[in-house]
């Protein structure tokens, strides 16, 4: 509930008041957004395990994110940043996938 | 010492050879949530600080999915308005080439016109004006009329699929083969789609389109050529150049010649001073 509540106010801070994003960190942003999505559907599927701990939701999300743009970033800087993002897109949407699918299972126990 | 390796027979996985895809869609973090939940299973999971910083970045993720889907409608009709930008300018460029190219002529006809009136004073200049007349004919720089024929050769109807490999349409070297066989039929001037040829024009192919005298054109290509009609027709037919679209008529491509009786070919634009200088003395 809350967890929902948190990331509707941040949906909305980020609609309404668009904050104005460094030009430099616009290309990462939307590897930022699989990053932080593949952290929210771990934190999900383990809260449904049971196994839900803070301090790992919290470093998994930043760890994520950092170094999903980490990689990309030094992609940039070698000339292989197309190659690299999608690496790291289909990495990343490999582990969401699997997450939602242990997540359904929960759920619908399907 | 037995010849038998030691090593203890190990099973391996009937899936040993997509370990990578498997070690991707099972190495999630929920791992590491076990790794901590089993150190310590009775610890609760949550504190009071830990909760604000899940919220906080709880937040933060929907801050960022919240910049983005921003950032993506923000930066729509700036993509869009980028294209137009770029059409408007390249047409813009386009009108200012067409108005150049206009004055451009404008400015050849009146350096004609004065020409013609400085040599029409002295008598010698009369004599230099016919030889340059003559010579600018010849060299196809200026507009001539006379009979003629027209032969207009077009693709083949289903010829549609553009590309290297598409038979049915007509190539550089056609069009060369058509061109030649008219010289050789006596024509006198050429000009192909309004495009006059001198004895420097190239006829080659760019891509898809065939480029005369470095213009792009498109299909039919009309080519008019002035010469003594009958006989030119006549000559052409039979020559290497009508036989040749003759053959070429088996695979769909149109051909067709008509005499004239008088026909307009324009004069090539731009003829270039290649070796003669500005006299030093007298």
């Amino acid at each position: 509930m809350i967890a929902a509540l948190g990331l509707a106010i941040g949906v909305a801070l980020g609609l309404f008041f668009k904050p104005s994003v460094p030009f430099w960190l616009q290309p990462y942003l939307p590897i930022a957004v699989v990053a932080a999505l593949d952290a929210l559907f771990g934190g999900a599927r383990a809260m449904l395990d049971g196994i839900f701990s803070d301090k790992v939701f919290v470093v998994s999300f930043i760890a994520n994110v950092l170094v999903a743009v980490l990689v990309v970033f030094i992609g940039d800087r070698l000339g292989v940043g197309g190659q690299l993002t999608t690496g790291v897109i289909v990495v990343l949407s490999i582990r969401i996938f699997s997450n939602v699918a242990a997540i359904r299972r929960h759920l619908l126990s399907a | 010492m037995s010849p038998v390796s030691d090593r203890p027979v190990t099973q391996r996985r009937p899936d040993a050879s997509m370990s990578l895809l498997n070690d991707l869609a099972n190495n999630t973090v929920v791992a590491d949530y076990q790794r901590v939940h089993d150190r310590s299973p009775n610890k609760p999971g949550s504190s009071r600080g830990g909760t604000v910083a899940v919220v906080a970045v709880l937040v933060a993720a929907g801050l960022v999915l919240g910049i983005a889907a921003g950032q993506t409608r923000g930066s729509a009709p700036a993509v869009a308005a980028a294209h137009k930008e770029l059409i408007d300018r390249v047409q813009a460029r386009n009108k200012s080439t067409d108005d150049l190219q206009k004055r451009l002529e404008q400015l050849r006809a009146d350096v004609d016109a004065t020409r013609a009136a400085a040599l029409e004073a002295t008598s010698a200049g009369s004599a230099a004006r016919a030889a340059l007349d003559r010579l600018s004919i010849l060299a196809g720089i200026s507009a001539v009329h006379g009979p003629g024929i027209k032969v207009v050769v077009d693709d083949a109807p289903n010829s549609s699929a553009r590309g290297e490999g598409s038979s049915g349409r007509i190539r550089d070297t056609d069009l060369q083969r058509l061109i030649n066989g008219l010289w050789a039929a006596g024509a006198e001037a050429v000009s192909v789609n309004n495009q006059r040829l001198t004895s420097l024009t190239a006829v080659r192919s760019a891509g898809d389109a065939i480029l005369v005298a470095y213009r792009p054109l498109s299909p039919p290509y009309e080519v008019l050529a002035i010469g003594k009609a009958d006989d030119l027709e006549v000559d052409f037919v039979d020559g290497p150049g009508g036989r040749w679209f003759h053959t070429l008529a088996g695979f769909g491509i149109r051909f067709n010649v008509s005499t004239q009786q008088d026909v307009t070919l324009p004069g090539a634009s731009g003829a270039t001073l290649r070796r003669a200088e500005e006299g030093t003395g007298q």
